[in-house]
């Protein structure tokens, strides 16, 4: 569905923020794309939306090229950025404008987020605060029944009930033919939905595997600070200490995201060399 | 599958967007121009006469100015990256929106603004002709081959500003304003040098008069065609900006 080739971009000539960066994403999964600040990720998901063209490389979403920006392909995806602007209309006016141009568009599903979201369908967008009008475009995006949506920092701004609310409606459009891409800092809103981790780190994907793979490879357990010495990476915590480790005896365990993300960021080729091994 | 690079249904959706979108401060530029005629109008009957001449005028510097404006803000959300952003992915191809921006800033608006003018105009008339108070000169003598004459360069100027609102961002309407002073001034210099080179020299220092229009030296029909060809010349290059525009 997506098909990055030896990308190559950069916001200056000198420096480069992808060098050769190379990705492949199937329909029917939801991605997490994670990185430290000024990693790249709204820069890579700007690039597959064709808001940004590369240098170098060839990469294609649905079959098409995004930088050519065509309406067919504009109406198959959906891209929703951290900061979002609305006009001066109501949220009813808002689908009126912006629905017809995407074919698949389902305003009773629209309108079942909104009730869950507790936003008005008469309430004027201008009145909203930033989260509930976030909330308005989530719903609108996910109501498009596009094959690619793409998330830049949905949480921001959300408040806590509205990140379980959020949750529970991304989980339940995820669909075979979908594919949603999620991008945050905040990793813990991503807990028990997203089903393959992105990271992304000095211009290269450091990581991108699925949950169960992770899980099968790695081990991430609180033990007591004497049994740290066995650890890949792992942080000291109120309970002893929380780690990651390697997998040997296929316990089941909750993948920790954050400890995951620290994890390569501080391992990153031990991290990699657990997956490209079991590749091998 | 639809057309990628015009689809008429698609494009009437996007025209209906844009109404939709700008409906409510559209409805209050419409009041603020009317108000500002009519305080305009207003000023010029306190000299106790409005002229056919001065309703000329106010006319055509008000469609001018606000048709220079109304250009700049052709393309107003490529000035801000999140607003740009939604206008960038909303699914019509770049031949569609540069044609809807000309729909609206160079056909419908110039309609609107005429249709306005001769409003606040007529009740002004209607109000203060007849009572003898103010001369007021009847718009039923308005010199329309004045302002046919004033549509190549109000199309030129729009489309300039079309694709200077694209191609500066933030701004625009004064760095537009700076390159075009900048252009006329580097063109006149040039002109002059290219001048000072066809004239040989031992005539300018034998006092002979030279008195040469530069339209002259070109075929007046070839200069009618090259500034009529401004305007479409202008719409690809911004045509061609818009599909390189990236935020």
């Amino acid at each position: 569905m997506i098909e990055v080739k030896n990308l190559q971009f950069g916001y200056s000539k000198k420096r480069k923020l992808f060098k050769d960066l190379s990705l492949s994403l199937e329909a029917g999964h939801i991605y997490g794309l994670l990185g430290k600040n000024g990693a790249g990720k709204t820069s890579l998901l700007k690039l597959i939306g064709g808001m940004l063209f590369a240098e170098k490389g060839s990469y294609s979403v649905v079959g098409f090229s995004p930088s050519r920006r065509e309406p067919n392909f504009l109406s198959d995806i959906f891209y929703i950025p951290e900061d979002i602007y609305t006009n001066d209309q109501t949220v009813k006016d808002f689908v009126l404008s912006n629905s017809p141009f995407y074919p698949k568009f389902d305003l009773g599903n629209f309108l079942s987020y909104i009730k869950e979201f507790e936003i008005g369908y008469d309430e004027k967008l201008s009145k909203l605060s930033f989260g509930q009008k976030k909330k308005a475009i989530i719903a609108f995006g996910l109501a498009t029944c596009c094959s690619v949506l793409i998330l830049d920092e949905p949480t921001n701004g959300l408040d806590i009930p509205s990140k379980s609310q959020f949750r529970k409606i991304v989980a339940s459009v995820a669909t075979e033919d979908r594919c949603i891409i999620i991008s945050t800092h905040q990793v813990r809103d991503l807990d028990n939905l997203i089903d393959t981790v992105i990271i992304l780190d000095e211009g290269e994907i450091a990581i991108n595997e699925p949950v169960d793979a992770i899980t099968e490879k790695l081990l991430f357990k609180t033990v007591p600070l004497e049994q740290s010495g066995s650890a890949i990476y792992g942080e000291p915590s109120l309970k002893g200490f929380t780690g990651v480790f390697y997998n040997t005896n296929n316990e089941p365990c909750k993948l920790d995201m954050e400890i995951l993300f620290n994890s390569v960021l501080a391992q990153k080729s031990t991290i990699k060399g657990v997956f490209i091994a079991s590749q091998v | 599958m639809k057309n990628n690079i015009f689809d008429i249904n698609r494009f009437g959706l996007l025209a209906k967007k844009r109404f939709l979108d700008t409906k409510s401060t559209t409805t209050f530029e419409v009041l603020g121009v009317a108000a500002v005629l009519a305080i305009i109008l207003g000023i010029t009957a306190m000299t106790g006469e409005i002229s056919l001449t001065a309703q000329q005028i106010i006319y055509a510097v008000g469609m001018a100015f606000l048709g220079i404006v109304y250009a700049d803000a052709a393309f107003s959300d490529l000035k801000d990256k999140t607003k740009g952003m939604f206008y960038l992915s909303t699914p019509a191809s770049h031949l569609e929106k540069l044609v809807n921006a000309i729909l609206f800033t160079s056909i419908l608006f110039p309609i609107v603004y005429t249709v306005l003018f001769f409003t606040v105009d007529g009740l002004f008339f209607a109000a203060l002709g007849g009572s003898g108070l103010v001369k007021m000169g009847s718009m039923a003598f308005f010199e329309w081959d004045q302002v046919l004459q004033m549509v190549r360069p109000f199309l030129i100027m729009q489309s300039v500003f079309m694709l200077g609102s694209i191609w500066f961002g933030k701004r625009s309407l004064l760095k537009t304003s700076v390159a075009i002073v900048a252009y006329y001034a580097v063109l006149s210099i040039v002109g002059v040098l290219i001048f000072k080179l066809m004239i040989d020299d031992s005539a300018l220092h034998h006092n002979v008069n030279i008195n040469v229009s530069p339209n002259e030296l070109i075929s007046k029909g070839l200069v009618e065609v090259v500034l009529w060809m401004l305007i479409p010349f202008f719409w690809v290059v911004t045509y061609f900006t818009l599909s390189e525009k990236q935020l």
